[in-house]
């Protein structure tokens, strides 16, 4: 049985004014629902790469398509939904009941409708007490699953997941952990917490100086040493063998 | 930023929908920016004192908010008593005390508190989401309101930047005020702030075109308005119109 396409790349090429290619002959297709993690080395192309992926940056080369249809630079596309590495940058209204329905609103559902988008993103994150409170009186973590919250109420077919659990105690990380495995929806997520992109993904894209060095099973990924090493990162401590003294 | 320590305060006023607490508070303010005779100014502070004791925010905090009036007034009383001209009251050797320099800051102190206190009142007892409402109800342009949104947005994480920048300065040596190399260390800092404020204002855009934004804000939701809003507004224009006629008459 041949699992049903989602997001098609097809020769990629990007680069800034003032340097070379930041994302160079990328080209990869992921299926409906696969979970897919993006490793790399800093400055190596991920959150570029997620920019052209949402239509923030226009390719110099190359296509982009989500479910068979093109991904329009600096205009919405409702089929993929970017979360930002800082949730300040993505929460700016009044309460958020507010943020989660900007989306929605934005979308042309009716007010019903988006209310009960709302309410069911507010009851996925378990955030629903968050509702009334403005972002600038939240934490880190409560900012954060608000953020996904704003992602989830417009229903995307693609997640962008930048960082998501950066700066997060283990409570909150163990939070968004369990939502994104929950979440039946195709995600990308770039991430530098390894042991986080082991529970969630099934599949690992390396990335380094804007090219795949590597892509397959995230198990087996993350389990080759040398590879890792050579594009400056480490093994998981889950996969390295242990010995216990009894 | 501790205005909204006092949002959940159960007071009259906090109580007052914002749609119409709003053009009820403009009118007052709009009285006590204009108001003259002594009874119109007597009605401007009596309005701001009855407001600020309704909404039962602490007096410590009101104190704190007309400090800043309060100081422009101490500088600027004495220039005006000496200097306004006119009929004298009273001369001190070279210098004179003019009757018309009294009067004047006499006008401009009680309307200038007057203002700030009203002000105040109606920022410490409305919900920014409710102003944003109101904003929307009468129509203000789309854009106003959006500036207004993000200008308090931002205020809060500028504020939390540049606590953490003086602290951050502080642990390296910094000390206020005492040579000039540390001037332009408040200004490195502060240049460096209005550059991440930029940054962060291009992504929070980015942020609102990957979620549909098209130069129209759609704010949701709305309040309602009960029997107590409507004689709380209509004794706030009474008092507007009473000033008003006392000023003509």
């Amino acid at each position: 049985m041949t699992e049903k396409k989602c997001i098609t790349i097809n020769r990629l090429f990007f680069s800034y004014c003032d340097s070379g290619d930041v994302v160079s002959d990328i080209s990869l297709e992921v299926n409906k629902e696969q979970k897919v993690a993006v490793v790399g080395p800093n400055g190596s192309g991920k959150t570029t790469l997620f920019f052209l992926m949402c239509g923030l940056l226009k390719p110099q080369r190359g296509r982009i398509t989500v479910d068979g249809k093109a991904i329009k630079h600096n205009s919405f596309n409702k089929e993929v939904s970017y979360l930002f590495q800082s949730p300040d940058d993505q929460l700016f209204s009044a309460t958020i009941w507010d943020d989660i329905a900007f989306g929605p609103l934005n979308m042309g559902m009716d007010r019903n409708t988006v209310a009960s988008e709302v309410d069911a993103a507010l009851k996925t994150t378990e955030i629903s007490y968050l509702k009334s409170k403005s972002p600038h009186h939240l934490s880190g973590g409560e900012k954060r699953l608000a953020a996904l919250a704003t992602l989830i109420a417009m229903q995307p077919e693609v997640y962008l997941l930048d960082e998501p659990t950066s700066n997060l105690d283990a409570r909150n990380r163990r939070n968004i952990i369990s939502l994104i495995q929950r979440l039946p929806a195709t995600m990308m997520i770039s991430s530098h917490d390894l042991e986080f992109l082991l529970e969630v993904c099934d599949r690992c894209i390396l990335i380094d100086n804007g090219k795949i060095a590597a892509d397959g099973s995230i198990r087996e990924i993350l389990s080759d040493e040398s590879l890792l090493q050579q594009h400056h990162l480490e093994k998981p401590h889950s996969l390295i063998p242990h010995e216990h003294n009894v | 930023m501790k205005s909204d320590f006092f949002i959940g305060v159960k007071s009259p006023v906090h109580a007052w929908d914002a749609r119409w607490k709003c053009p009820a508070f403009l009118a007052l303010v709009c009285i006590a920016a204009f108001v003259q005779s002594p009874p119109g100014l007597a009605a401007a502070a009596g309005c701001a004192l009855i407001l600020m004791v309704a909404s039962r925010v602490p007096a410590a905090f009101y104190l704190k908010t007309l400090k800043y009036p309060v100081f422009m007034l101490v500088v600027m009383t004495p220039l005006l008593i000496l200097s306004a001209g006119g009929a004298s009251l009273m001369d001190i050797g070279p210098l004179s005390i003019y009757t018309s320099g009294l009067e004047w800051s006499g006008t401009i102190g009680v309307r200038s508190l007057s203002i700030v206190a009203m002000f105040s009142v109606l920022v410490m007892t409305t919900r920014y989401d409710m102003l944003v409402k109101s904003m929307e109800y009468f129509h203000v342009p789309n854009k106003l309101i959006f500036i207004f949104l993000s200008t308090y947005r931002f205020i809060f994480l500028f504020f939390e930047l540049l606590h953490n920048s003086f602290r951050a300065a502080r642990l390296r040596g910094y000390h206020a005020a005492r040579s000039f190399f540390h001037f332009t260390t408040v200004l490195d800092i502060l240049i460096s702030l209005l550059v991440h404020g930029f940054e962060q204002t291009e992504r929070t855009n980015q942020a609102m075109i990957l979620r549909g934004y098209q130069n129209n804000l759609i704010v949701p939701g709305g309040g309602s308005t009960s029997a107590s809003d409507l004689a709380k507004s209509g004794a706030a224009f009474s008092v507007a119109i009473a000033v008003i006629l006392i000023e003509i008459l």
